[in-house]
């Protein structure tokens, strides 16, 4: 970085100045005290205010004043008569004197005051470009910590700093939000801060305050009013000269930024957490919204059914009377169906679905399954599950549910192509693949239909199934320690994968057949 | 013979409702979509609509604000139970009336009696007389009488009174009162009516258990006649 680490000015240049007036004064007057009867009064003068106007470009007024004072003496004792004496003997020589002295003050004071000039707007620059470094660090960078980490990093560097951290209001405490190098290790203590619901935070503490005087101090980040965290600041090694003015002064600017910048990024941070949250309540409206309507409507069937018969006014033929205990026959399946399915739900979500574990065979699971879905809804499902499968550790009620449901999504979604069920061994695990060549599910569903709640949208029909079936499904599976997702068919449709674990357990070696003659 | 369309999505709720309504002498037409609906009443043109307003597509609001660009046909919209405020609009769109699901076959058949009733009766012939228990409104006279008595109203009271019993059996939500009797722009005054209802109900009918003026919680008021024949009392 080529930006000088330090503001400090002072010692140096004064000394130079005052040696400039000294070394300079002797200087002219060796020469001018050699030629002393031929050059003339002005001369000396002149060459006296030479050197008033080196020594004050080099050291400022007093090293000005200085030299003017060598020169009235050095004019005064050495180039006017009678030498050696203060007093003079020709009248004029007191205007000449009077002279030198009023225009080597002038001279001194003008060059004194532009030097000054320049190096104030040297310090000025110098502090712009400071401050322009910081604010680049101010830029944020993803999360607040982030930000901050930048920023005590940058401060560090620029100021040749022991150590920089930044504090910040906390519930009702105050927090470390970052720490670059060495700072005191009772900072918490050291902050009162009080962090109340109602905002505006406000950081109590010693704020602006020598934590250790000259060694390390606390700045106040302050936005309008408010004050919304503490810069802490510790000098650097034992040479360093501490914290002087335009040091706290940079500092104060820069915490002020900060100060906006935490603003900002908690603000941003604020909206974050309240457009999540809004999510979270569209979703369980939408939650309610769909299990009431599955609720209702077929209580809806049974209320009009049953209030039909109930009614004397009216004689129904049998057949009407079939058709509506037929209808609360088949709806109250259709709700018996849906609290089933919120039961395993909750008790999924519940962590309480406590699969009974038992050594099995993929093939004594799938059978039955296949064997229902070909016999009561007439599906055609093609097996290629092999028999030298290792055995696997479930529950073979729950996947039977598992891959019911996944025949029964596949007749609903693919109803015109045969499903088939595939098992193959993959390391440690056996997978099943369910793989259907209907219309397939589109990329960004692929991972919503596990959902709660999710239906696939299709042709303005309102969905069949509790939008429930996919989400037991994988709670299930995951139960049993396997997973289930879904990918395409290739040519078209889609293909459940259900990945579960061998079981550790060997299965008892096969009785060796007995040898027949 | 009278023509009702039944418009639902749920097969179950459709046959049971339209066996309902044909054991009662109707004939009755099905859909179940809303597109289905409003084609259904273009070519059939039925005498009642009953309308689920949990359409999928378009739903059940949409078809009666299509209805209404162009019929007043008596429409009884069917509801959940927790959507009050479409229950409002429906009827704020110009439904006759609303029953609410799960609902009871005897209640939904009194209330398509009613808007039949009241659809048939817009226009000139309507009864010159209401009578409801012991009270009669004759609308030509603006004379209200009760137990034969002369009873005694404000003009605003008998505009009220005459707006109910004209639209005797339906509800009357708070806009439609308000700005049939006080004007368009005081829709929103839900106040006003509360006032007068009180004092009509003072003068004509039981505050503590009013038997003519009911009130709808949060929706309006029913001005309720004693059905001639008591087999179809409300469930």
């Amino acid at each position: 970085m080529d930006v000088p680490r330090r503001l400090a000015v002072g010692g140096p240049r004064g000394a130079l100045g005052y040696a400039v007036a000294v070394a300079g004064t002797a200087l002219i007057t060796v020469p001018l005290l050699a030629f002393r009867g031929d050059v003339s009064k002005t001369t000396v003068v002149l060459a006296y205010l030479l050197v008033v106007t080196a020594a004050a470009a080099a050291g400022g007024l007093g090293p000005g004043i200085t030299a003017a004072a060598l020169g009235f003496l050095a004019f005064d004792l050495l180039f006017l008569q009678p030498y050696h004496h203060i007093i003079v003997d020709d009248p004029q020589d007191y205007l000449s004197l009077a002279v030198y002295l009023l225009v080597a003050a002038v001279v001194s004071l003008l060059v004194a005051s532009s030097e000054r000039r320049r190096a104030q707007a040297e310090h000025r620059e110098r502090e712009t470009r400071m401050l322009f470094d910081l604010s680049t660090s101010l830029v944020a960078h993803g999360s607040l910590d982030d930000t901050l980490r930048g920023v005590v990093s940058t401060v560090r560097s620029l100021f040749d700093l022991a150590g920089c951290a930044i504090v910040l209001p906390s519930g009702d405490g105050v927090r470390l939000a970052a720490v670059d190098g060495q700072v005191p290790g009772d900072l918490d203590e050291r902050f009162a801060g009080v962090g109340t619901a109602s905002s505006p935070v406000q950081l109590r503490g010693p704020v602006g305050a020598d934590l250790e005087p000259g060694r390390a101090l606390t700045v106040p980040m302050r936005s309008g009013e408010n004050v919304v965290g503490a810069l802490v600041v510790v000098a650097g090694g034992p040479g360093s000269s501490g914290f002087g003015e335009p040091e706290r002064r940079v500092l104060a600017t820069f915490a002020n930024q900060a100060a906006l910048a935490v603003e900002q990024v908690q603000q941003e941070e604020q909206r974050h957490q309240a457009v999540a949250l809004r999510e979270t309540d569209r979703l369980r409206t939408a939650l309610l919204n769909s299990v009431s309507h599955d609720l209702r409507t077929p209580l809806a069937s049974i209320k009009a059914s049953a209030s039909s018969l109930l009614d004397r006014e009216i004689q129904w033929s049998d057949a009407e009377r079939d058709e509506f205990l037929a209808t609360i026959n088949a709806e109250v399946d259709r709700l018996t169906h849906l609290v089933h399915n919120l039961l395993d739900m909750s008790r999924i979500e519940a962590g309480a679905l406590d699969p009974r574990l038992v050594e099995s065979s993929i093939a004594e699971v799938v059978g039955p399954v296949v064997r229902r879905a070909r016999t009561a809804s007439r599906q055609r499902v093609d097996v290629d599950v092999p028999d030298e499968l290792p055995a696997v550790l479930v529950d073979p009620v729950r996947l039977d549910q598992v891959l019911t449901n996944l025949l029964d999504n596949a007749r609903a979604y693919a109803p015109r192509s045969p499903v088939q069920v595939v098992a193959r061994q993959a390391g440690g695990t056996v997978e099943l693949w369910v793989v259907d060549h209907g219309p397939g599910i589109p990329g960004p569903e692929r991972e919503r239909i596990f959902d709660q709640f999710y239906r696939l949208k299709g042709g303005g029909r309102r969905p069949e199934g509790t939008g429930m079936g996919l989400a037991i499904c994988r709670g299930i599976v995951e139960a049993h320690g396997g997973r289930l997702r879904v990918e395409t068919t290739p040519g078209g449709g889609a293909t459940f994968v259900l990945t579960l674990p061998v079981s550790p357990r060997r299965a008892p070696l096969e009785e060796p057949e007995v040898a027949r003659p | 013979m009278t023509r009702v369309l039944v418009v639902d999505d749920e097969p179950p709720i459709v046959r049971a409702v339209a066996a309902n309504l044909r054991v009662r002498g109707y004939e009755v037409l099905t859909a179940a979509s809303g597109e289905a609906a409003l084609t259904a009443v273009e070519t059939h043109q039925p005498d009642c609509v009953v309308l689920d307003l949990g359409l999928p597509g378009i739903d059940g609001l949409e078809v009666l604000r299509r209805l209404r660009t162009w019929t007043q046909i008596p429409v009884v919209v069917l509801t959940a139970i927790d959507s009050e405020r479409d229950k409002v609009t429906a009827l704020d769109l110009g439904a006759d009336d609303y029953v609410t699901k799960p609902f009871g076959v005897a209640e939904l058949m009194a209330r398509v009696r009613v808007a039949l009733r009241h659809g048939a009766r817009t226009g000139a012939d309507r009864p010159r007389v209401v009578h409801a228990g012991e009270v009669a409104i004759d609308l030509d006279a603006k004379l209200v009488t009760r137990d034969g008595a002369p009873v005694r109203l404000t003009p605003t009271e008998y505009r009220l009174l005459e707006t109910l019993a004209t639209n005797a059996g339906r509800l009357c939500t708070h806009r439609f009162l308000l700005e049939r009797v006080w004007g368009p722009g005081y829709g929103d005054e839900s106040q006003y009516l509360r006032v007068y209802m009180a004092n009509l109900r003072k003068k004509l009918d039981d505050p503590a258990a009013p038997q003519l003026l009911l009130t709808e919680p949060g929706m309006g008021y029913r001005f309720v006649v004693p059905e001639p024949d008591s087999a179809s009392a409300e469930a």
